[in-house]
């Protein structure tokens, strides 16, 4: 087998472009080295091989006919199983939706074909992005790359673990709590969950629509960019997503660039570090992190400590938001219009729904019944009225704590990867994992996990950047420096 | 407040899912632990300026008047009960052109 599997996505781009391989050439080797390897991960859900040929065949037909190229000429792109993709089985790693094949494509796989890219199959997941760890899957687990007894993180778990063990060079994943920077600190790979808005989201699923987005995952800044760059921007299916004069009062449009390390180093970014959060994580974490701060201190960066108060509340927040949307969001599946073939006829409407449903998840049921109860009459102001008071202050918190940094800092996870088996029973142990990344989803504002370095064990560790909304180029900035300084791309596991 | 087994079958029924008596304990257990840890809201205290909850932050861009007509179109057109024509959605379970459901 060749080594063009290790190539990230921009060369691989610009080889195909520069015909110096074909991309028929560099498809085939790719799919050889995921037949070896995904065994492994199960990282997959569906494949789309054939397609996937052909469209590489019609790639190497362009560039020898001249033709208009995409920015994201021959990559190949891994597509987390809750975003729809015309013809290809979207099931949301879930047990009801095992037949369901959509009728249309996401805004996002329209992006990205329009530049290129190839769609290559579904990557496995938690049932509907209900998970941290890849474990709530009705197709199995997601084996960590970097030691397949441990878990790959998610909810994207199937995300990062291809883009890790080389079997994608790119990914999509979703983010509604830490869902696509979780995996990527766990399986060390670099992930973004854009600002709420700039990325379309029809054709997304939904779990969580008040909380989630779209966003790549690569192991390569350069490749996190091209892609962000090709999927933001404003959608007509989609009147959430915004336009690039609607980020007011920021002069920027949608357009994210690679600087150099001394350019990132004149632009004198401010940076806050969330001391109270670092101190409440596990201490290879804590060391881990702190040794980052440190190298922001050798190159001068403006570093000042802060804290975020209200973090536990945060948490609780939202968890009671993430259900009550769920409950509403996954109503529609009644399996008429969606699902798997089970005759409805001798049945009445309510209990045929109930019995299809109960296809479901333990994870999802528990979540859609949790999201009902803080709906319900009564509850409503104790739970779901509170939880929105507590969003906004955890927003204006932000809103001041960026009057004063570019970026903040903080670990992506408190802890390391664990045992896959280790928490599955332990619901709220889980929950409490995503204390670090919520933040963000409930703000609204851009984050980023980036790998940080391992643990004594050899188990990955992330560093999380948060910037206010609209503002990613700070965060490929950041990233970009410590890309350079650490040359964390060439992190690889042995697979 | 103490959730009993009466409350996770009417919450069942709310949310029209099924679930086992044997796991109805098991259910019990985990969301009776959720909702405990949501109670930690209670903690906090909010002051009058944050008790009023305002939606004024959120922006509309586009004026209701403003949006797009609805279109027909291939992707939206589903199944035509009258031509009995076929289009794009999969609809799992069908008869001469209209999709079959359970009585209401």
């Amino acid at each position: 087998m060749g080594e063009l599997h290790k190539l990230p996505g921009y060369q691989v781009s610009q080889k195909i472009r520069n015909q110096e391989i074909f991309a028929e050439e560099y498809i085939s080797q790719l799919f050889e080295r995921i037949d070896k390897v995904d065994l492994k991960i199960n990282s997959f859900i569906s494949k789309n091989y054939e397609s996937v040929l052909l469209k590489a065949k019609q790639i190497d037909k362009k560039i020898k006919n001249n033709e208009k190229l995409g920015s994201l000429l021959g990559i190949p792109i891994g597509i987390k199983d809750n975003i729809s993709v015309l013809g290809l089985k979207t099931t949301c790693a879930s047990r009801i939706l095992q037949e369901y094949v959509p009728p249309y494509n996401a805004t996002v796989i329209d992006r990205l074909e329009k530049q290129d890219a190839i769609i290559i199959g579904k990557l496995n997941m938690d049932e509907f992005g209900m998970g941290t760890s890849s474990e709530f899957s009705h197709y199995g687990p997601v084996h960590n790359p970097w030691n397949q007894e441990y878990v790959a993180g998610g909810s994207s778990g199937g995300s990062a673990a291809a883009v890790s063990s080389l079997q994608v060079p790119v990914s999509l994943g979703s983010d509604t709590g830490g869902s696509i920077r979780c995996p990527c600190s766990f399986c060390s790979v670099i992930g973004i969950k854009p600002t709420y808005g700039l990325v379309s989201r029809y054709g997304l699923v939904s779990y969580s629509n008040s909380l989630e987005q779209i966003g790549p995952i690569a192991r390569t800044v350069v490749d996190i960019a091209m892609t962000l760059n090709a999927i933001c921007g404003r959608d007509s299916n989609d009147n959430t997503s915004a336009s690039s004069s609607a980020s007011a009062g920021i002069d920027q449009q949608f357009e994210y660039k690679i600087d150099s390390v001394d350019g990132i180093l004149g632009k004198n970014y401010k940076v806050g570090i969330i001391d109270n959060l670092i101190d409440s994580s596990e201490y290879q974490v804590k060391e881990t992190v702190h040794k980052k701060i440190n190298l922001l201190k050798e190159h001068d960066f403006s570093v000042h400590k802060t804290k975020i108060n209200y973090s536990d509340f945060a948490l609780a927040a939202y968890y009671v938001i993430a259900t009550a949307e769920a409950s509403s969001n996954l109503s529609r599946f009644d399996n008429i219009r969606y699902g798997f073939n089970y005759n409805p006829e001798g049945y009445e409407w309510n209990s045929y729904s109930s019995h299809v449903r109960s296809n479901f998840g333990e994870e999802v049921k528990r979540r859609i019944l949790v999201g009902s109860f803080v709906l319900s009459a009564g509850y409503y102001g104790k739970y779901y009225l509170k939880a929105q008071k507590i969003r906004k202050i955890i927003k204006n918190e932000f809103n001041k704590l960026f009057k004063l940094f570019d970026v903040l800092v903080l670990p992506t996870m408190p802890i390391l990867p664990f045992r896959i088996g280790e928490k599955v029973a332990k619901p709220l142990e889980l929950y409490n994992l995503d204390i670090y990344t919520i933040l963000s989803n409930l703000a609204g504002i851009p984050a980023m996990s980036i790998p940080a370095g391992f643990s004594k064990e050899g188990l990955p560790i992330g560093l999380q950047l948060l910037s206010n909304e609209f503002n990613e180029q700070v965060l490929i900035d950041i990233a970009t420096f410590f890309e350079h300084e650490d040359k964390f791309n060439e992190w690889i596991p042995s697979i | 407040m103490s959730t009993n087994y009466n409350d996770i079958k009417k919450l069942c029924t709310l949310s029209r899912l099924e679930i086992d008596e044997s796991e109805i304990q098991k259910t019990l257990d985990k969301i009776k632990e959720t909702i405990l840890f949501f109670n930690k809201l209670d903690e906090l205290e909010l002051n009058d300026n944050e008790q009023e909850m305002s939606f004024n932050d959120m922006k509309t861009e586009i004026k209701i008047d403003d949006l797009r007509e609805d279109l027909k179109t291939s992707k939206s057109s589903n199944v035509d009960g009258i031509n009995g024509k076929e289009t794009s959605f999969n609809f799992l379970n069908r008869k001469n052109g209209y999709v079959i459901g359970p009585r209401i």
